[in-house]
């Protein structure tokens, strides 16, 4: 067997990968080596102390003690042999991972750990890093495991998913100022950081008075997919915090994103109150955007319709060829038009998009008729629905009729009691509404998210 | 344990999903289930990020063994109704996107603990934690009964031990061993059973391993009768072919299993070699060293842990596996009787017939399960629990794990078993989870490091104040565990009905609680175990196994000013039954392993020395004296051998021994 061989055998043989070069000469330890594969442990013993009159300070004899320990089973020698090896070679990673590996085997946490942190220090290493880190949590050593991740993330071994560790641990400890810097580097990593650190990261700013800070970062998220989503959290943040003018301008820095993100950003000022804010901003919003797209169609008609203001949605849609509208948003413009303004806001659509919205509503077009003492065309209306739904004239009329008379008592009644408010996908009310934070989650809480345990038993 | 109660009564533990979709379909229904614990569904999930606060938090329920920390995800709303109580409350800010969760509740109907606020799972070093009591959590639901208790015999720690028969053909491989071609199996009677006479141990044979065609030779049945024939060893069967997979013969077909091996054999598929390669390098050999004619077909002889079994050349038959095993193995002992107890092999996870007809053959069954608990596993969620149910039928689990679980499935480091004692302190102490199990394979005796490793456990256990029984007892035990049925018969005072082999009652938080011995009946004694960190003080109580339904009755007061008008046992390491006393003498069966040690506390008027004899048939064993304490307490040890039982007689009242 040559020098080679035998440092292989040796690897081999203590499980642990040792990449200590050992320079070895034809001697009493490859004697020593082939007793071990003969099954004579005595022989191999007696070779190695042989081996190691000639250098007992070497790690290459405590190498291969170690490793004829391990071989015989004498866990303390082994022990004992491995520390000499870590002591003789302070240098070495490998020796002080070696020796880490036997205190683990042994339950000597706290001194495997200490290996571990001697040879982090040599050179650092992701996945040393995440065993000190998991094991000092195990311990409920908290403090020390943040500063590991602090100093990991630091040294840039450590990824996204430990500063989400990071987070976690200091947002428990109440320790805001490193909780930010927790939050700003898990921020840099798009892929991983979610929504709810990002709004909690918007949070602590406002609540910090960062407000430029809080601004740019909203800003600068616009364009990810849950976008609008979060500029909605972060405009109900600033609104928490009564900053109303910062809530408006973040909220108008949104020109670009779509009519299903302005329902949320809109919503989010409707709901606070701020009323004449929010018609600004989807002012400012349908002024921006060209309106072709049905979604913003019907965003644009809610919303006009929360904010008590349809004359907006018409005024943006007036000018649009009739023919492109949305059906529904049409429709829908016209019942809030009946609503607020009776026939006369629904004669005021006539001959624009009314025609083509009346004839796809035979309830208005029947209603619009017989104000005109023309029974006739109202019963063509009415027989010419082309879909059962709204040939469903008996609970359409009910509902009209409702309407009308709750017109009467203003318009919210009204549309409370005719329109069921669109079904706004508030943050964190359902899982699919939600950015889905566990998509990207590792493996380390398996099932434990709402989404994820539906799909598991 | 069975108990009788009104379906009013019944309190709801709820641990985890409340059975269903909270957000989705199945709202009203999991609704409905909460709310028999009195918790209220508010809404589905709610996300609850960094910005949450926790607002509520019992520090007697939450933080046990490591502390709750909000993950940013999704919680179900949900909130404690009266009289249930919160015990973790979490919050976010109010606006836009307010919300609030009940995580953990608890209330004289039931308790709620969400998933998210039981286990805490760590991936990158793969340790889950307990955030919640377990123990603060039932005790503050259930009323406080006497538990059987499957930990405890005659006031001490219970000890067993039982072998797998894996490797039992493998060559040794260490000094004085390899050149001799030693089998694991002598290896291990030589250095793991004969030098223990005091320990025993049940050791189960894996049929196939004497069969010729599988590699057995005589040399193989040899070993298994040289180590039946020691009365500190227990016959037990590891089933004849081994199975590996045991749900994989619920519905067995033939063609499937040789299918599967197909798969296997297929060098394309790759191969996991685990231990079963290595018995059969080993027993190939010993073939050539014994010159056995080889006749192995390697076919049929698992290379794989991922075959359906280890042992395939003939069709799976489960009256083979059972009954046939048990009565091969029982073949080589002294009486040639079957033997009582089969180990589960494999995955040990039987189907109910299986285990059916382990029952139906007379033997009680054992394995699966364990317990690791130590600085690597920190956590009690690795001390698995007593048994399984499966469908009609029980399977009892090992109290503690194997050496494959301490050296990474049987790839090193060999001496990784050491690390059990970790585990066997942190289960006795602050309060005792299990009995003390040595739990190892043939094969173990194979490699030097595994072999001291092992006999570094036995030499703990020396040392150590138990009462050892055979596996099968333990297993008995385990199971009166299951049917025993506590019966009030009025305040503080229990018919025990069903217990079967279970002999200890454990009364939790007794201080101020004491065994009111007139008012029970079979009754030996009771031994206290102090209060240890936040462990509230034990009253173990001790039945008295011929008895068949003991009374106990308890009482207000723990230490009562004089002693009690008999003989009242508090620990022993032989099995005590039938104890009668009258005055100051006693009599009583006895059967153990190693020397008889036992404390007594005499009755009141007793002498100031006992005389104690022991005697089987008509032969007086041994005769000796005890002294008798000022407390009453009289300690004696019977230096005699009580596998087979011995009558032992204490007079007190003997002028003569005074």
């Amino acid at each position: 067997m040559n020098g080679a061989r035998f440092a292989l055998f040796l690897v081999a043989l203590s499980g642990t990968v040792v990449a200590i070069a050992v320079a070895i000469e034809p001697d009493q330890a490859e004697i020593a080596a082939i007793a071990l594969e003969e099954g004579d442990e005595g022989e191999a013993s007696r070779e190695i102390e042989r081996f190691a009159s000639r250098d007992g300070s070497s790690k290459e004899y405590w190498l291969r003690l170690a490793d004829i320990h391990r071989y015989r089973g004498d866990a303390e020698r082994l022990g004992e042999a491995l520390t000499a090896l870590a002591a003789s070679a302070p240098e070495n990673v490998a020796a002080q991972d070696a020796l880490a590996e036997h205190l683990f085997e042994m339950r000597r946490t706290r001194e495997a750990i200490a290996a571990l942190e001697r040879a982090n220090a040599l050179r650092p290493d992701t996945r040393r890093y995440r065993r000190i880190i998991g094991r000092l949590r195990a311990l409920g050593e908290w403090d020390a495991a943040a500063r590991r991740l602090e100093e990991g993330l630091d040294a840039g071994v450590l990824g996204p998913e430990d500063a989400r560790r990071l987070v976690s641990i200091l947002g428990a400890s109440g320790e805001t100022e490193r909780l930010l810097g927790a939050l700003r580097r898990l921020d840099a990593a798009p892929d991983v950081i979610g929504a709810p650190a990002r709004i909690a990261l918007f949070d602590l700013l406002v609540a910090g008075a960062k407000f430029d800070e809080a601004g740019d970062r909203a800003r600068s998220w616009l364009d990810d997919e849950d976008g609008g989503a979060l500029l909605a959290a972060n405009v109900a943040t600033l609104l928490r915090y009564r900053r109303m003018d910062e809530a408006e301008a973040l909220a108008r820095a949104a020109v670009a994103l779509d009519g299903d993100a302005q329902r949320l950003i809109v919503g989010a000022l409707a709901e606070a109150k701020a009323l004449a804010a929010a018609r600004r901003v989807l002012a400012t919003w349908s002024a921006a955007r060209d309106l072709s797209a049905p979604a913003d169609q019907r965003a644009l008609v809610e919303l006009s319709a929360v904010l008590e203001s349809p004359t907006m949605a018409w005024t943006a849609l007036e000018t649009h060829d009739p023919a492109a509208l949305d059906e529904s948003a049409a429709t829908a413009l016209a019942e809030q038009m009946f609503l607020l303004h009776g026939l006369r806001g629904v004669e005021r659509l006539k001959g624009r998009l009314s025609e083509r919205a009346l004839r796809r509503h035979p309830v208005f077009g029947a209603e619009y008729m017989l104000a005109r003492r023309r029974p006739e065309p109202a019963i063509e209306f009415l027989r010419g629905a082309a879909r059962p739904r709204q040939n469903a004239s008996a609970g359409w009329r009910r509902r009209v009729r409702s309407s009308s008379a709750a017109a009467g008592a203003g318009w919210p009644t009204a549309w409370r009691a005719m329109v069921r408010p669109p079904r706004r996908p508030k943050f964190g009310v359902s899982c699919d509404a939600r950015p889905d934070v566990s998509a990207d989650r590792p493996a380390d809480r398996a099932g434990r998210t709402a989404c994820r345990r539906r799909n598991t038993a | 344990m069975r108990t009788e109660r009104a379906a009013g009564d019944l309190k709801f533990l709820l641990f985890g999903d409340p059975g269903g979709d909270v957000s989705g379909a199945d709202a009203a229904l999991a609704g409905a289930a909460l709310r028999r614990a009195d918790v209220a569904l508010i809404s589905g999930y709610e996300v609850f990020d960094v910005a949450t606060r926790v607002i509520r938090r019992d520090p007697e329920l939450i933080d046990f063994e490591t502390r709750f920390m909000l993950e940013q995800d999704g919680y179900p709303a949900l909130q404690a109704v009266a009289p249930a109580v919160s015990a973790l409350r979490l919050e976010r800010a109010e606006g836009q996107i307010a919300a609030a969760t009940d995580l953990v509740t608890t209330g004289p109907n039931g308790v709620f603990v969400a998933i998210d606020a039981a286990v805490a799972y760590d991936g990158t070093v793969d340790v889950g934690q307990w955030i919640v009591n377990p123990f603060a959590l039932f005790s503050r639901v259930l009323a406080r009964w006497p538990a059987p208790d499957v930990t405890t015999l005659n006031g001490r720690r219970i000890y067993y031990s039982q072998v797998d028969g894996d490797g039992w053909n493998n060559v040794c491989e260490f000094e004085g061993c390899a050149a001799s071609r030693t089998i694991a199996a002598r290896a291990m009677l030589n250095s793991l059973i004969a030098p223990y006479p005091d320990l025993p141990v049940s050791v189960a044979l894996v049929g196939a391993d004497l069969e010729r065609e599988f590699g057995g030779s005589p040399a193989s049945a040899e070993v298994a009768r040289d180590i039946f024939k020691l009365p500190q060893v227990e016959i037990a069967s590891h089933t004849y072919s081994h199975p590996f997979i045991w749900r994989f013969f619920e519905d067995y077909s033939r063609e499937t299993e040789l299918n599967r091996l197909r798969d296997i054999d297929d060098p394309a598929a790759g191969r996991h070699r685990g231990f079963v390669p290595e018995a059969v390098e080993g027993l190939a050999a010993t073939l050539s060293s014994l010159d056995v004619r080889p006749g192995v077909d390697s076919r049929y002889v698992a290379s794989d842990v991922y075959a359906p079994r280890a042992f395939l050349r003939h069709p799976f038959d489960l009256d083979q596996e059972i009954s046939g095993s048990l009565a091969l193995a029982g073949s080589l002992g002294r009486d040639g009787a079957p033997a009582r107890l089969i180990q589960w092999s494999g995955d040990a996870a039987p189907f109910e017939a299986a285990v059916r007809a382990a029952r139906l053959a007379g033997a009680a069954n054992l394995n699966g399960g364990g317990a690791r608990f130590d600085a690597l596993s920190p956590s009690m969620i690795w001390v698995w629990p007593i048994g399984r149910q499966t469908g009609a039928e029980r399977q009892i689990y090992s109290s503690q794990s194997n050496e494959n679980d301490f050296t990474h499935d049987w790839k090193g480091p060999f001496y990784g078993f050491l690390a059990v004692r970790h585990t066997v302190r942190r289960t006795e102490t602050p309060r005792r989870l299990k009995a003390f199990n040595i739990y190892y394979h043939s094969f173990s005796a194979q490699k030097l490091a595994s072999l001291r490793s092992v006999a570094a456990m036995l030499d703990l256990a020396r040392e150590q104040p138990l009462a050892p029984v055979c596996a099968s007892r333990y297993a008995e035990i385990a199971t009166g565990f299951y049917t025993a049925d506590l019966v009030p018969l009025g305040p503080r005072r229990w018919r025990v009905r069903d217990r079967g082999a279970l002999q200890t009652l454990r009364v939790d938080d007794a201080a101020g609680v004491g065994v009111d011995y007139g008012a029970s009946v079979g009754v030996l004694g009771h031994r206290r175990r102090p209060a240890e960190e936040d462990v509230a003080e034990a009253l173990y109580v001790s039945l008295d196994p011929a008895v068949a339904e003991p009374v106990l009755a308890l009482s207000e007061h723990a230490q009562p000013a004089r002693r009690a008008e008999r003989f009242v046992l508090r620990e022993s390491r032989w099995l005590i039954e039938g104890l009668a006393q009258t005055g100051c003498a006693a009599r009583f069966a006895a059967s153990g392993y190693g020397a008889g040690e036992m404390t007594w506390r005499a009755p009141a008027g007793a002498a100031s020395r006992a005389l104690v004899r022991a005697r089987r048939g008509g032969e007086t064993l041994l005769e000796q004296t005890a002294e008798i304490a000022d407390d009453g307490a009289l300690r004696t040890t019977l230096e005699i051998d009580a596998i087979a039982p011995v009558v032992v007689e204490i007079d007190a009242c003997d002028e003569a021994a005074r």
